[in-house]
């Protein structure tokens, strides 16, 4: 019985993976009422929860539809798809996450530990970290003239972060991927012969474990995400190589839904959509967290596998960037107004011009994390004054 | 390395995990009986039985449930029971003060 549950928690990760908009806190919420309980319900929601961390990479990066984990992935990887590299972009970010999980087993004594000593001390470090991460952002661009812009659009995508507060997905697709597609429309076509040949390199694995180090903190913080993480390694690491990035991202993403487990357990926080179903439908036990431990190891490998083999047919055929653009441009019209409403389509709106007007002045697309970073810095200072 | 061999690392991660599910799982819940339950401390099982008497229920509840045999159950939450109410009950068996009592991880009502 329970290996139908685990079973059906890969197919519906992968699905939710596939499909740009559906998140699995979305299957979360309409499993809710659902009398699914204990370790049944254990099984089903990590599995799926640790498949989609990495099958949602396969729409960012072949067609530029970002999911809110996987959109510091987007750039990098469509631009490797679109010179015939989407395979091995792909298999980057597997790399990230197959090296995530394993370790991050091997750290979870140290985890804990760490999380029992500093857990009031995050309070005071995240704000410092998010000022310097805006002083880089916007500094680092080298004409004055960038600069301004650069504060004018962190400025800006701030006032959409709050105003448009639980519209985030709508804002993630504007500024990475309906932008990217509408200005992607004049760039040559993505080559008709992508290749599947792929050589990864074992020094990668230090960007995976900088990953997993990234994924163990913002998996105990609140209000910050694995794409904030990301963006803030990438903004102290100015010199990270797309390739090294994509790994990092990928082991981010992963490390830190296997991280938000054990702070369910050992703080009793839940901090996504799954952890917050947990939270009400099991037993906290030893043996559900062994358990739990054990299905995540699982699903990493069947999440890995099952997303190198639909990477791999999807490279195989030949995909026309152009017309695919525009169906996932209506695809993420059509789930934001679903999901959404009409809201969402407004925060679609000013997102996507914000993106167009980021890429167009060529300031870092980075800068429209404002939407994100500065909500969250302004949490954390309320918290402390 | 190349993704093949990526594959196969992640076979043998399926493979260990597989191992390690074999050899690490025991079923969470099935169904005891309470003398079955109270003979150990540390059992686990889903009882069926009835409320015979509410001790306490105050922000926790505190009740007396049977099926034939007789145990106290303890839940960390208010519950709307009464006397002879039919009861579904997750739980596992807990000495206090020296008698083996119930600790329910999750009730229905039926």
């Amino acid at each position: 019985m329970i290996l139908l549950f685990l079973l059906g928690g890969i197919l519906t990760g992968t699905i939710t993976g596939l499909i740009p908009g559906l998140h699995s806190n979305n299957v979360a919420i309409i499993m809710a009422p659902i009398s699914l309980f204990g370790e049944n319900a254990l099984v089903f929601v990590l599995s799926m929860i640790i498949t989609q961390s990495f099958v949602d990479f396969i729409p960012a990066i072949f067609f530029a539809a970002p999911e809110t984990s996987t959109f510091e992935g987007v750039l990098p990887g469509h631009r490797m798809f679109l010179q015939g590299k989407g395979f091995e972009a792909i298999t980057l970010t597997v790399f990230g996450g197959v090296i995530a999980v394993p370790i991050g087993i091997l750290c979870l004594p140290i985890f804990n530990l760490f999380l029992e000593i500093n857990k009031d001390r995050f309070l005071v470090i995240i704000p410092i970290v998010l000022i310097i991460t805006i002083i880089i952002l916007a500094f680092s661009e080298k004409s004055k003239e960038k600069v301004l812009l650069t504060l004018f659009i962190l400025f800006a995508t701030a006032t959409q972060g709050y105003f448009f507060t639980e519209q985030i997905f709508p804002l993630i697709a504007g500024y990475f991927g309906v932008a990217t597609i509408i200005h992607s429309v004049k760039n040559p076509p993505a080559k008709k012969v992508q290749e599947t040949t792929v050589q990864v390199k074992t020094n990668y694995v230090i960007d995976a474990l900088q990953g997993i180090l990234g994924g163990a903190i913002v998996s105990i913080i609140p209000g910050i995400g694995s794409n904030v993480a990301a963006a803030i390694i990438k903004t102290f690491k100015q010199k990270i190589k797309p390739k090294n990035y994509l790994v990092l991202v990928g082991s981010i993403n992963t490390s830190n839904l296997f991280f938000s487990f054990p702070v369910l357990f050992i703080l009793n926080k839940a901090r996504n959509g799954g952890m917050i179903l947990l939270n009400e439908k099991i037993f906290f036990t030893s043996q559900s967290f062994f358990l739990g431990i054990v299905i995540m190891f699982l699903s990493c490998g069947f999440g890995a596998i099952i997303t190198l083999v639909i990477a791999k047919k999807v490279s195989s055929f030949h995909i026309d960037s152009k017309k695919i653009g525009i169906l996932v441009i209506i695809f993420l019209i059509t789930s934001i107004f679903a999901f959404n409403g009409v809201i969402g389509l407004v925060a679609l709106f000013f997102s996507t011009a914000t993106g167009l007007f980021v890429t167009v002045h060529k300031i870092k697309r980075s800068s429209c994390l404002g939407a994100l970073i500065i909500p969250a810095l302004f949490y954390y200072l309320f918290i402390l004054i | 390395m190349n993704e093949k061999q990526i594959s196969q690392i992640c076979l043998v991660i399926i493979i260990v995990g597989i191992i390690l599910f074999v050899i690490t799982y025991e079923n969470e819940f099935c169904e005891k009986t309470i003398s079955e339950l109270i003979t150990n401390e540390g059992n686990k099982g889903i009882i069926f039985g009835r409320v015979q008497r509410v001790i306490k229920n105050d922000g926790m509840a505190l009740f007396v449930i049977t099926d034939g045999n007789e145990a106290t159950v303890y839940y960390p939450k208010f519950l709307k029971i009464t006397k002879n109410d039919f009861l579904v009950v997750y739980a596992t068996s807990q000495t206090y003060n020296g008698k083996i009592e119930l600790v329910a991880h999750r009730i229905e009502k039926r």
